[in-house]
């Protein structure tokens, strides 16, 4: 194990140049996987390992790229193990002539490139399977005497996550990795430098940066910002700009004087370490090493600020009062209560969606009921919740199991949900944030409590930023809740609150934040206290707050304190958010019936109209007279052709915004489910458009539907369909290829839970198709599936 | 036999025709929406719009037709119905193109809480990538002149597994970020690859 960078300080680290491109020049053809050369023409490997060692290069890469088991199965032409050890074997001898030769010692990096696979919810394959993938190669790395591994190459931040927390946690190797920024300065999955940054500082990397993609002349922005933002070294290997044939010859349009002379612009602004991708040759590092080689090089400045981030973006804490959305919560909340114990999260999504869309910055997410299997479902929730929202998440949790769970598959940088002065605690989150990177919530309370005086509590926010520090944890990442206690249960409570605020803010230095609602328990007119609660405590220097983001009254105390204290360039967002309500207000009142909103697929209108007439008609009246026949209409005129499916959804929606204003009337209850159906995509087919469209259809006619996402494999629909006790199982594929899939579930549910039907349906089938896999019924669209249901449950009920 | 090089592209959403009759058709909207389903509409467009990143690579390969067989030069392929969509061409185009991660996620936020904007914004991108593909198509026929009506994986008889060949040839996963799942399909989900003959006495 070494490290260039702490070896290599009075100088430039130079890594090596292009592998492909040489291999290519001698003879790799297109499609032969390069790796595969380590095997077959060790020569020519060795060749491009000396060439660069001779050019310059301090660190040389193994030709590991694609080594990894997705691309070597077990039982292949090539054996895995056989490829490292063999790539690893040919760099270290290159590396030890070399020293024998000139006495310089060269580092070898395990190269490790992408898996080639998109990971969930964008493509098929799982984050463990991901780990486990780069944990493989990355032993054996270790156990063949790599020096240090290098991640290059990735374009999507999450498989960048795996590939780094895999190193990390299977190998005690420095790691280093690089990703592919386009012209645009972002991944190919969207996020930016400085979530690239937060995330992989969070994970603790010696060193990242940026590779491939394109020539150095595109990709000032991009050092740019990561030098602005990285604590740690910052690596530089573009490509040598983009190729061309010329006179049959490629040529890429970046020639090797100009991509040394534009690198040695970015060493001076503090790049630690370049090299190059496509295009390279010795002869470019050979010029980048000389030209880089008077440069002395800048030490990366500890940088002060923190962020917390999703998979694509960023918040950074402090740039402004950052609303943490409070309503993933299942305390005093009905719905989300039932949405958990159903398993059911299109609520809780939902609720993900409103809160982003009227300002939240951070979503809380807390799944802290009794009796559900908490670290499962958080997990699960955190998960979907990256495929819907791309708002940073606060995981809030007082199991570390769970915990733990939560910040693995999360796909950025969490703000941590808490830890507080307990010893207990401490020992058991922090070793958490530290692996796995996150921002640090800690609440003043300990062993003996909450203590009364402001001093108390910042002793023990010292106490926590101290253990902390021992754990690794920089101060920039706590923030420190000094707890809202309940005014009417003590009238100092609020002041001492607000004291503690400034006093730690002083004294500390560190970000804070607070849960504000907590302040008007049990007295009237809450939102306004906690309103002027907030106000105050924004103007000590709060830096978030766990607040409602559906409350107006709430928000309008975060735009209306940003715009009073400059912090609302031109007034931007504090105006958009004042032309909302605007819009909403002044909405024509034209005349309209509730059928007919509903028929014409006017969502809020349907809402307003059904709370209008609960007014003066009973719930179920409003059901049974006005939503049903609505729907049955559009089913109907649907049927017939006379409309499409596009308003047939539209008009489910909006009958579905008219039941849910019904249900706030209604005693608990009343209205039963028609029956219960378990709803998935198949294994393998990642495709839902259409479940989701048969879903909100059969919701809208009655039916509770037990969504199971997509590529879903065959033992989970069954275990689904025996947990709900459903009687109809609705299956979707869309191609060819997962046919079988689809098949195999069908067998199973016939074999293991006779007496429950299966419907398919989906872009490939057909009824004949669908005979054929043993299916129970085919259905060609959502309406024909409601009818199915219909029959299945009214047939079987009468 | 040679090969070109790999050539990235983008274009940005205002460089497309996303076509409304391909839209329509996607979403099994007929032919013409009432006021409600054309506001939806609307607004789906201009988040597509905005979500859009419309990347991709191409990359020229030699072809030899010898029926049933395609040579390229990169692999060999059984299927008549590419041999007949290239007989009389010499070289081939072979791209793969995506609207971008963005999209996926858009589709998947509102699946959870609009199904309708879901299945709209879906249709949309799926016209959008269709117009990219048009728009490379265009710019592939003013450079090499005569071209043969582009061709996909799973076309006739021309198998899905070829993506797998196509995707490695073009590098589409390093140059664009199109992957393949283990079951073929493309990821992001609103990509697509083809292949388009470029016709010999053009040359």
């Amino acid at each position: 194990m070494r490290n260039p960078f702490f070896e290599i300080t009075d100088r430039t680290v130079v890594f090596d140049g292009a592998t492909g491109t040489l291999l290519q020049a001698a003879g790799l053809r297109p499609g032969e996987l390069p790796e595969t050369w380590a095997l077959t023409r060790p020569d020519a490997i060795r060749e491009v390992h000396r060439s660069y060692l001779e050019a310059g290069s301090d660190l040389i890469a193994t030709d590991t790229f694609g080594a990894n088991r997705l691309k070597f199965p077990e039982g292949g032409e090539f054996p895995l193990e056989g490829i490292v050890r063999a790539a690893v074997a040919l760099a270290r001898e290159e590396a030890d002539a070399f020293s024998a030769r000139t006495g310089k010692k060269p580092y070898v990096a395990l190269d490790m490139g992408p898996t080639g696979r998109l990971l969930k919810p964008l493509g098929d394959l799982d984050f463990e399977g991901a780990v486990s993938v780069f944990s493989e190669v990355a032993k054996l790395g270790e156990k063949y005497g790599v020096d240090c591994i290098l991640i290059e190459t990735l374009n999507d931040s999450y498989e960048l996550k795996a590939a780094v927390l895999a190193a990390k946690e299977s190998t005690s190797l420095p790691v280093f990795a690089t990703c592919v920024f386009d012209e645009t300065g972002r991944l190919l999955t969207g996020a930016d430098p400085l979530t690239v940054v937060s995330l992989l500082e969070g994970l603790g990397v010696d060193a990242l940066g940026v590779n491939c993609g394109f020539g150095p002349d595109k990709l000032g922005g991009v050092v740019d910002d990561l030098l602005k933002y990285s604590s740690v070294p910052v690596i530089v290997k573009p490509n040598a700009g983009l190729p061309a044939v010329k006179n049959g010859k490629t040529e890429y349009d970046v020639p090797a004087d100009t991509f040394a002379e534009l690198l040695s612009e970015m060493v001076k602004k503090g790049a630690r370490a370049v090299g190059g991708c496509c295009g390279t040759t010795p002869e470019y590092i050979r010029k980048l090493a000389s030209a880089v080689a008077g440069i002395k090089p800048v030490e990366p400045p500890k940088k002060e600020y923190a962020a917390v981030c999703s998979g694509v973006r960023s918040f950074i804490i402090g740039s402004r009062p950052a609303v943490i959305g409070e309503r993933i919560n299942p305390t005093g909340k009905k719905k989300i209560k039932g949405a958990l114990r159903a398993e059911n999260y299109g609520e809780i999504f939902d609720e993900a969606v409103k809160q982003e869309e009227r300002g939240a910055d951070i979503l809380d997410v807390n799944a802290g009921l009794p009796e559900i299997d908490e670290p499962a479902v958080l997990e699960t929730l955190v998960t979907g919740l990256q495929g819907i929202t791309s708002l940073p998440l606060c995981i809030d949790t007082s199991d570390p199991v769970a915990m733990e769970r939560a910040l693995r598959v999360y796909s950025g940088k969490a703000l941590i949900n808490s830890v507080n002065g307990k010893d207990e605690i401490l020992d058991a989150t922090l070793p958490l944030a530290a692996k796995y990177g996150g921002v640090v919530i800690g609440l003043t309370l300990d062993e003996d409590g909450i203590p009364d005086e402001p001093e108390g509590r910042l002793a023990i926010a010292k106490k926590i930023v101290e253990r902390a520090a021992e754990y690794g944890i920089e101060k920039r990442n706590i923030v420190i809740d000094p707890l809202v206690l309940t005014v009417s249960a003590d009238p100092l409570a609020a002041k001492r609150t607000l004291d503690s605020v400034s006093l730690i803010k002083k004294e500390l230095g560190v970000a804070v934040s607070l849960g504000v609602s907590n302040v008007s328990f049990g007295l009237p007119g809450r939102d306004r206290l906690n309103s002027v609660f907030l106000a105050e405590a924004l103007s000590r220097g709060l830096d978030a707050a766990i607040a409602n983001p559906l409350s107006d009254t709430m928000m309008g105390v975060f735009t209306s304190h940003a715009a009073l204290t400059g912090a609302d360039p031109g007034f931007a967002r504090y105006i958009a958010a004042e032309d909302g309500k605007e819009e909403k207000k002044a909405a024509p009142a034209a005349e309209m019936t509730l059928p007919a909103a509903i028929e014409t697929g006017l969502s809020s209108r349907a809402a307003e109209l059904t709370a209008a007439l609960l007014e003066t008609t009973p719930p179920l009246e409003v059901i049974d007279k006005y939503i049903i026949p609505a729907l049955d209409r559009v089913g109907k005129a649907f049927e017939e052709k006379k409309l499409y499916l596009p308003q047939l959804l539209m008009s489910a929606e909006a009958a579905g915004a008219s039941f849910d204003a019904v249900k706030k009337k209604m005693p608990r209850d009343a209205g039963a489910s028609k029956g219960g159906i378990v709803l998935a995509t198949v294994k393998g087919d990642i495709h839902d458009i259409g479940k989701n469209i048969v879903r909100t259809l059969l919701e809208n006619f009655g039916f509770t539907v037990y969504d199971l996402g997509r590529d879903v494999p065959p033992e989970r629909v069954l275990e689904a369909a025996i947990r709900h006790k459903v009687d109809l199982v609705g299956l979707s594929a869309l191609m060819t290829t997962t046919v079988p899939a689809m098949e195999e579930t069908i067998r199973l549910i016939h074999e293991k839970a006779p007496g429950v039907r299966v419907v398919v349906g989906g872009a490939v089938l057909t009824r004949e198709y669908a005979d054929a896999i043993g299916a129970d019924k085919y259905c060609k669209d959502a309406m024909q599936t409601v009818d199915y249901a219909k029959e299945v449950y009214e047939g079987r009920r009468i | 036999m040679t090969a070109g090089v790999y050539e990235p592209f983008s274009f940005g959403a205002d460089e497309i025709v996303i076509s409304p009759r391909e839209y329509m058709r996607y979403m099994g909207a007929g032919t013409e929406s009432d006021g409600a389903l054309t506001a939806l509409i609307d607004e789906c467009l201009g988040e597509v719009k905005d979500a859009l990143r419309i990347r991709g690579v191409t990359r020229t390969s030699d072809v030899e037709t010898c029926a049933p067989a395609v040579r390229f030069s990169f692999c060999e392929i059984e299927s008549r119905s590419l041999s007949k969509n290239l007989s009389g061409c010499s070289s081939a185009v072979l791209f793969a193109i995506t609207a971008g991660a963005g999209i996926d996620r858009l589709i998947s936020k509102y699946s959870a809480v609009s199904p309708s904007r879901a299945l709209v914004i879906d249709a949309v991108a799926s016209a959008a990538v269709e117009g990219a593909a048009n728009k490379l198509n265009a710019l592939v026929k003013e450079r090499f002149g005569k071209t043969k009506p582009r061709f996909s994986p799973g076309f006739g008889d021309l198998p899905l597994d070829f993506q797998r060949d196509l995707l490695s040839f073009t590098d589409a996963g390093r140059r664009a970020g199109v992957l393949l799942t283990e079951s073929m399909m493309l990821t992001p989900m609103k990509s697509t690859t083809a292949i388009i003959g470029i016709c010999e006495e053009q040359k």
